[in-house]
């Protein structure tokens, strides 16, 4: 299920300060699953802020979210700035649905002229990424995830047929 | 008394929100500038919170009149020269909007030329009067513009009580 958060930039918040409000978010997000640990989340968030600043201070994610994929979670974040941002009501809780995930990709938007830009912050993390995030796959995986792994009836047919 | 009060505690909330939005519509600009142009930005978006503090603390306290991008290219000449300047007003009324014209910037950007490879940038802050001293700041000699083509390309951003122009000098 795809769900959407908004944060507020400015003037309510700085770009600096929407970025970490942004990045606490994802964090709170994916650590809520025990394989995925708080470091490696920071390194990748790290990797991702040049790029995400530039996104977030020229109001670029007012219209293109960055998403964050864990486990269930399908979650795209936009910014919020001018009037709309002073009376903004957010949620920055981490969004439930990734505690039994077994990993995290946060999608930047390649938009311009940060394209070159977002791109080479995603090349420096496999928990990043420049392509665009597949809804249908994350539901398609949790659906899978909770499938049996060996399929029984292809055993019975086996057995039978002996 | 109380009035008094609520209204001071209104123009400081109005002051901070009026440097805290400028100065995130110069510095979006500025980087989005410099990503267009393909000038390495790694600098400024490293010591971003530091230029971020500076140039709202100046734009709060009213002596900030320009931020200036200078392109220096591998030849040794200048231009173009990018200038956002600040227009200062008295406080406006509460109803007065925080507005971007993110168009306009595009607009600007796509009209823009390119520059050669190894271009690089400088930044500059211009001021009214005395501003109080920030961090990563010293005092430096800006490109003269006098012989340089002058375009404006109107206000960029507006807040109750300033707002943020754009100007464009080249050769």
């Amino acid at each position: 299920m795809k769900r959407e958060r908004s944060v507020a930039s400015t003037p309510t918040r700085s770009p600096m300060e929407a970025w970490q409000a942004i990045a606490g978010l994802v964090e709170s997000t994916v650590t809520a699953s025990p394989h995925i640990t708080s470091a490696a989340v920071e390194h990748a968030l790290e990797q991702a802020r040049p790029a995400a600043l530039a996104l977030v201070a020229g109001g670029h994610t007012d219209t293109n979210p960055l998403t964050v994929v864990s486990g269930k979670v399908f979650c795209e974040i936009r910014t919020v700035s001018g009037d709309r941002a002073l009376d903004l009501d957010e949620n920055l809780n981490g969004v439930p649905g990734a505690a039994e995930a077994d990993g995290f990709v946060l999608h930047l938007p390649p938009v311009e002229p940060h394209d070159d830009l977002v791109r080479k912050a995603c090349r420096s993390s496999y928990h990043l990424s420049a392509e665009p995030a597949d809804q249908a796959t994350t539901e398609t995986a949790s659906r899978h995830s909770a499938e049996p792994v060996i399929d029984l009836s292809a055993l019975e047919r086996a057995r039978d047929r002996r | 008394m109380s009035t008094v009060s609520t209204r001071t505690h209104n123009a400081t909330t109005t002051r901070t929100h009026t440097a805290t939005h400028l100065t995130g519509i110069v510095m979006g600009s500025l980087v989005d500038i410099l990503s267009h142009l393909g000038i390495d930005a790694s600098n400024l978006l490293q010591r971003w919170e530091t230029d971020e503090r500076a140039i709202a603390t100046w734009i709060e306290e009213r002596s900030l009149k320009a931020v200036i991008l200078e392109c220096h290219r591998p030849n040794g000449t200048v231009h173009p020269v990018i200038e956002f300047r600040l227009t200062y007003t008295r406080d406006g009324p509460q109803t007065a909007e925080f507005t971007a014209s993110r168009a306009r910037l595009a607009r600007y950007l796509d009209k823009l030329g390119s520059v050669p490879r190894g271009t690089r940038y400088a930044l500059f802050c211009t001021f009214h009067r005395q501003c109080t001293p920030q961090p990563g700041w010293s005092p430096g000699t800006r490109q003269s513009t006098g012989d340089m083509r002058s375009t404006s390309f109107g206000t960029l951003g507006r807040a109750p009580d300033a707002r943020a122009g754009m100007r464009h000098y080249s050769r």
